[in-house]
């Protein structure tokens, strides 16, 4: 099971979710389909934390997510 | 030091991690706030109240009822003045050892250098993507420290890029968001508090690294859910691949961006 949580994207509530998934793009898929499948392109465009450990974008696609991983995706805050 | 400020910062000089040495540092910099909203308000309380002898304040923005209920250097009277003006006002009755200097214009990358050039620190307070690329990509190019805030809703950020040492904001966002996706500034909340607390803390980082002591963000960032009261830190690092700071770097000078934000129609 992974434990994610969603951070300043609209719709998305900031809850801990739950949910199985073996990589980055399948977690995404899940979370868009769990509050708004419209937001897929939105939730793209948010960093991606793994156990505390910033995941740079070119090593979203081959990173695998294992049993008890803490992911958190971040949308790109800009407001001051 | 006269002995008015001796009195005046004496329970931060009996702090051992910053004296009169640091004190008489703090009195000599020069650190610039961009944008005197929700979290240049408290930053800039912070940073004149501990008497860092220079700060320059950049916001073209005038003050609007809604920008009360977070932006705290503003008063209800306020409203319809330049936001240098208000801010500049409320400082100098704070502190008058402090020196302001107001830039009520929007930056670009025509005029950024001239301002950023004059000082020590910079504290990123902008609520656009344009800025916040402009006011990065200057402080890289020109090797200033800058401690980056952003809040939304209940979430805040935070993290300070010493240049060629930290992770730059381009390390982590190689270009900005594609238009159309992000939500308008507009239509997203914030409540004040959230605001305060990143500013505020914006300020402490900015003070340390004037001073030079303690650990500042660099490398990490913190990541504050107010709903449930919990910050992450969190571990970056340098990209090899940054377009800025990387090994081949692509950016070799100012680029201005106009991001479109997502119609609220389709929100």
């Amino acid at each position: 099971m992974i434990q994610a949580k969603v951070f300043g994207v609209e719709n998305c509530s900031n809850e801990t979710i739950l949910l199985e998934a073996t990589n980055i793009e399948e977690l995404m898929d899940k979370i868009s389909k769990k509050f708004d499948t419209v937001l897929i392109d939105r939730l793209r465009s948010c960093a991606v934390i793994v156990n505390n450990e910033y995941v740079m974008e070119l090593d979203r696609i081959k990173m695998k997510l294992k049993d008890g991983d803490d992911v958190l995706i971040l949308s790109p805050i800009i407001g001051g | 030091m006269k002995d008015n400020q001796i009195s005046r910062y004496s329970k931060q000089i009996i702090l051992k991690e910053i004296g009169i040495k640091g004190q008489q540092k703090l009195l000599n910099s020069k650190v610039l706030v961009v944008g005197a909203g929700g979290l240049g308000s408290p930053a800039l309380y912070y940073l004149a109240s501990a008497g860092v002898g220079t700060i320059g304040i950049a916001d073209f923005d005038t003050v609007g009822l809604s920008n009360l209920q977070r932006q705290i250097l503003h008063f209800t009277e306020d409203i319809g003045r330049k936001k240098v003006d208000s801010a500049e006002e409320k400082l100098n009755r704070l502190n008058p050892d402090v020196k302001i200097i107001k830039y009520p214009f929007r930056l670009n990358d025509l005029n950024i250098e001239d301002v950023i050039r004059e000082y020590d620190v910079v504290i990123d307070c902008a609520d656009n993507f344009q800025a916040r690329y402009l006011v990065s990509d200057c402080c890289y190019f020109l090797k200033k420290p800058v401690v980056e805030g952003a809040v939304v809703r209940f979430v805040g950020k935070l993290m300070t890029i010493i240049p060629d040492i930290s992770p730059c904001y381009r390390c982590l966002n190689p270009i900005p968001p594609k238009d159309g996706i992000m939500p308008s500034c507009a239509d997203e909340g914030i409540l004040g508090a959230v605001a305060g607390i990143i500013g505020t803390m914006q300020a402490l980082e900015a003070i340390k690294i004037l001073i030079d002591f303690g650990e500042t963000l660099s490398g990490r960032f913190l990541l504050l859910d107010g709903i449930s009261m919990k910050m992450n830190e969190v571990a970056i690092h340098r990209s090899d691949t940054c377009p800025i700071c990387g090994k081949h770097p692509t950016i070799k000078e100012l680029v201005s961006y106009d991001v479109k934000c997502k119609n609220k129609a389709y929100l």
